[in-house]
């Protein structure tokens, strides 16, 4: 379904888990370059542990992971980061108890002071809001923003694919709707998405999704193809 | 009671510069170092070598004493954070593992100090110090004097390096979301190494003043331990001014309690000397402020402002 020369990032056949527990096997994932491509599957099925495996927080037991032809085993998030991997984790997004200009700084952590202000305005601009908050502690931050802010954090370092865990995850519904706006605004320019969908919208948003189920990738479709299966809007959506 | 008030200001000091090596562990690596009190000691003695094989330059031996033996014991005790708490980091270990390996450190370091230095008191300067007559007719000691300039030197350096540098914004986000930071590219290890060097200095610089304000003795941590232990609680466990402002606030209660205590003591003719009992009197303010500001006597707690 996939062409393989166009290939931005590959995880085959990986295995990883926590401790000695294994919680995802053999998942095989190929997403094409400024392709947005979503994860769906219920609540431990190995969604976030896949995400945490590609951005280097979780060592894989068994596998490779490829991106732009390197292979990243055994490399570490930093060495990641600087090859274009950003990642938004579902939970603790952001640091709380540091001003939002703070937190785009962790998101500069490697980047020099120079780019750090050019990086900046580029995020200011995506989001206002952010500039207007700026030495507001980001603990004190909505929801909505929160999940910009964590947006703004991972694009502070030019990623060339954002992994975005459940972005949309406890926020109410018209802050859903902000939120996939935003990813569909930095999709349309070109950022290649691999998004765990947790609702229908941001699985609109997508090109091709892969269901995840127990830990394996159970089925690969495009997403026209996935919102005609029932079964699959029924277990996962509510219908 | 402005005698009092200094030697307060004075032991705060160095109850400051010894919960603040303890809050950065506390903080960045989650386990209360017990350790500290054997350190402390031990950046005492390195000093005190230090200062017999330099000759007197007027002073300047005890600076370059001080700077070597921060350096010393930072690398002695990364050195041994590499070997006993790197491996159960890498395992991720329960914290009472950390517990219980600083608390074993304890007497191993302990042991050292008593077998190469031996049990008896030293002084960095043969003499009694002399005192010099301030405001209001109290009687301070060079030592002293530089006790207080220094802490307060030491927390404003602290204080600049931990909210305007890469680093320390790496150490505070580390503490708060140690998964997070490593995403953004801040290296564990590095953080883990800084913590325990800067650690190293201040806890040797403790040990230094305290030496130099009182005596060299392989228990003088000990001592101070709970002293340490309620600053970092009451600071709000790693907020750099809190720590200073809470232990300056053990130190002049202690000396002041004491004194006021023993004033009363004396009254009615009871047979106690109450210096022996001051740490007493650092517990039940540790339960006041417990009770009153749970977060400590600074507004926050890990570090922040």
């Amino acid at each position: 379904m996939v062409k393989e020369e166009k290939m931005i990032l590959e995880t085959d056949k990986v295995t990883a888990g926590y401790g000695g527990v294994d919680v995802l096997f053999d998942a095989s994932i190929k997403i094409k370059e400024k392709e947005l491509v979503a994860i769906i599957g219920p609540n431990g099925a190995g969604k976030t542990t896949l995400l945490r495996t590609i951005s280097g927080v979780l060592s894989p037991r068994k596998g490779e992971i490829i991106f732009k032809g390197e292979k990243l085993n055994g490399k570490t998030p930093r060495e990641r980061l600087a090859l274009g991997i950003g990642y938004i984790p579902q939970d603790d997004k952001i640091f709380p108890k540091m001003s939002c200009i703070d937190n785009l700084r962790m998101g500069a952590y490697t980047l020099p002071q120079e780019k750090f202000s050019e990086m900046l305005e580029k995020v200011y601009q995506l989001f206002p809001i952010l500039k207007e908050r700026r030495n507001q502690t980001a603990g004190q931050f909505s929801g909505g923003q929160r999940q910009m802010l964590a947006i703004a954090r991972a694009l502070m370092m030019e990623p060339e694919i954002l992994l975005l865990d459940e972005p949309t995850s406890g926020l109410q519904p018209t802050l859903v709707k902000e939120v996939l706006n935003k990813v569909k605004d930095l999709h349309q320019q070109g950022m290649t998405t691999l998004i765990v969908a947790q609702n229908r919208e941001a699985l609109e948003l997508a090109e091709r999704a892969y269901l995840i189920r127990a830990g394996q990738v159970v089925l690969e479709d495009t997403v026209e193809g996935l919102l005609d299966n029932d079964q699959v809007i029924q277990l996962y959506f509510g219908g | 009671m402005g005698g009092w008030i200094v030697s307060g200001l004075v032991y705060g000091s160095i109850l400051a510069l010894g919960a603040l090596g303890c809050s950065y562990i506390l903080l960045i690596q989650r386990y209360f170092n017990f350790t500290a009190a054997p350190w402390l000691a031990l950046g005492a003695y390195f000093a005190w070598t230090m200062m017999r094989v330099l000759p007197q330059w007027g002073g300047l031996e005890l600076i370059i004493a001080a700077i070597v033996s921060m350096v010393a014991l930072g690398i002695v005790m990364t050195v041994a954070d590499k070997a006993l708490f790197k491996p159960l980091r890498k395992r991720g270990a329960p914290f009472m593992f950390f517990y219980l390996t600083s608390f074993g450190l304890l007497f191993v370091v302990r042991s050292i100090i008593w077998l190469i230095w031996g049990p008896q008191a030293k002084y960095y300067y043969s003499g009694a110090s002399i005192g010099i007559k301030g405001p209001w007719g109290i009687m301070v000691t060079p030592a002293e004097i530089l006790t207080l300039i220094v802490a307060v030197v030491v927390v404003a350096v602290l204080y600049f390096f931990q909210y305007r540098t890469k680093l320390g914004r790496g150490m505070l986000a580390t503490s708060q979301n140690s998964m997070l930071a490593s995403v953004c590219g801040v290296e564990p290890e590095t953080i883990h190494t800084t913590t325990t060097m800067i650690a190293g200095f201040v806890t040797a610089l403790a040990g230094i003043l305290y030496g130099l304000t009182i005596q060299v003795r392989p228990l003088m941590g000990w001592y101070i331990l709970l002293g340490i232990f309620v600053c970092v609680v009451c600071g709000g466990e790693g907020a750099i001014l809190g720590t200073l402002a809470a232990a300056y606030l053990v130190g002049i209660t202690e000396e002041v309690g004491s004194g006021l205590i023993q004033i009363s003591l004396n009254f009615f003719g009871i047979p106690i000397q109450m210096s022996a009992y001051k740490v007493a009197i650092s517990c039940l303010l540790f339960l006041v402020v417990i009770y009153f500001r749970p977060h400590g006597v600074w507004k926050g707690t890990f570090l922040e402002r």
